[in-house]
């Protein structure tokens, strides 16, 4: 085998060269070289020898040209994308607010902290005072105090039968989230007003 | 590397894209009759002996389905091969989901290319191509497109999804084996 060339860049370049992708001036002095040099004069042989046995049938233009879409298609094909999008965003829009109109309790309307999360109606039970601090207090764990709610022991202060009776007293309780619609027949969009009886 | 008459390919190029984007479908026709033939000729020799037709027809047909989102980034011609290189790729994936692997083993490129062989009539063609089909997949990439095409390392690079210095060692290491396969035979 004839040894190759040790100019790497000018090897480099021969295949653009024989393809005529070189400025003038690269090309020009591709073209001295290859003159002078017979391992790449050889090489520049074998590259056209593989260019030529690589050809490939021509490909049936016609029937590529036919396949193909027209600029219209792809315009009307962006419309009716654009209108299935707006159409998507409305009706998701759509269920968005009804979803919020459905969830929201009465005691929404007024706002506070203690809505965030849905409620438990107590039926039945003698009222209790509540343990839910004032939201207009900011408080911490380790502020002093806030274990003492007033008449009510924390739960590690129980004794045994305080925490029996406790949890029988809880299992009494009938609790029903106060979001959700007592009963199914109700529309979606329900009378609040009923719920603030 | 731009180099005038690359520019003026790809001017030539945008000038016919703009025509189509206008209604004239004969602006289709060229493009298709300027870039046919390498497409068909990096599809043949990425070993996809059958379908090469519609290997190149899925390529334009995705091409001009995406020609509105096409920012002239690479030349028409960089971003069809990348198209069709994809198109070989994933052609091969499901051939090896379905079967036993089908690149070309030593022995079988000759018979692989046989219909070839008959347009071409060259005992030399026949045996450069095996040479070539010997090549690992990306090595024979990276060769047909800068040997056949005279492709620039950045673009080959973007078309097979790998750097300008790979796609140079490729290109040097596949030409020393085809050359040291072809004085061996």
């Amino acid at each position: 085998m004839m040894r190759d060339c040790e100019d790497g860049l000018m090897r480099d370049r021969l295949p653009l060269w024989v393809h005529g992708a070189l400025p003038s001036d690269e090309a020009g002095a591709v073209a001295a070289h290859v003159a002078g040099c017979e391992a790449c004069a050889a090489e520049v042989a074998l590259i056209r020898r593989i260019a030529g046995s690589l050809a490939a049938p021509m490909p049936d233009v016609a029937r590529i040209v036919a396949a193909l879409p027209t600029a219209a298609d792809l315009r009307a094909r962006a419309a009716r994308t654009r209108r299935f999008r707006f159409a998507a965003a409305a009706s998701v829009l759509l269920v968005a607010s009804a979803a919020v109109v459905t969830l929201r309790s009465p005691r929404d309307v007024g706002g506070g902290r203690a809505d965030a999360a849905p409620q438990l109606a107590v039926r039945a039970e003698p009222a209790m005072p509540s343990i839910v601090p004032d939201e207009s207090v900011t408080v911490t764990l380790d502020e002093p105090g806030v274990h003492d709610v007033p008449g009510f022991p924390t739960v590690s202060e129980l004794s045994d039968d305080q925490l029996r009776e406790l949890i029988v007293s809880l299992q009494q309780i009938e609790a029903l989230p106060s979001a959700q619609p007592a009963a199914p027949s109700h529309s979606l969009v329900h009378d609040t007003s009923e719920d603030d009886l | 590397m731009d180099v005038p008459a690359k520019q003026d390919e790809a001017a030539i190029d945008a000038a016919l894209i703009e025509r189509w984007k206008a209604g004239d479908q004969r602006a289709a026709t060229e493009i298709v009759s300027r870039h046919a033939p390498a497409l068909a000729r990096f599809a043949s020799s990425s070993g996809e002996r059958d379908g090469v037709d519609e290997l190149v027809q899925d390529t334009f047909v995705r091409a001009f389905n995406a020609l509105d989102s096409f920012r002239s980034d690479s030349s028409l011609r960089t971003w069809l091969f990348t198209i069709l290189h994809r198109l070989v790729l994933d052609r091969k994936r499901s051939e090896r989901r379905r079967g036993p692997s089908v690149e070309l083993e030593e022995g079988h490129a000759v018979q692989g290319y046989d219909a070839l062989d008959a347009l071409v009539a060259e005992e030399t063609a026949a045996r450069v191509r095996q040479a070539v089909s010997r090549l690992s997949p990306l090595q024979r990439d990276v060769f047909v497109l800068r040997v056949t095409e005279g492709m620039a390392y950045a673009d080959i690079a973007t078309t097979v999804g790998s750097t300008e210095g790979a796609c140079r060692v490729h290109y040097h290491n596949a030409m020393r084996a085809v050359k040291e396969f072809l004085d061996d035979a």
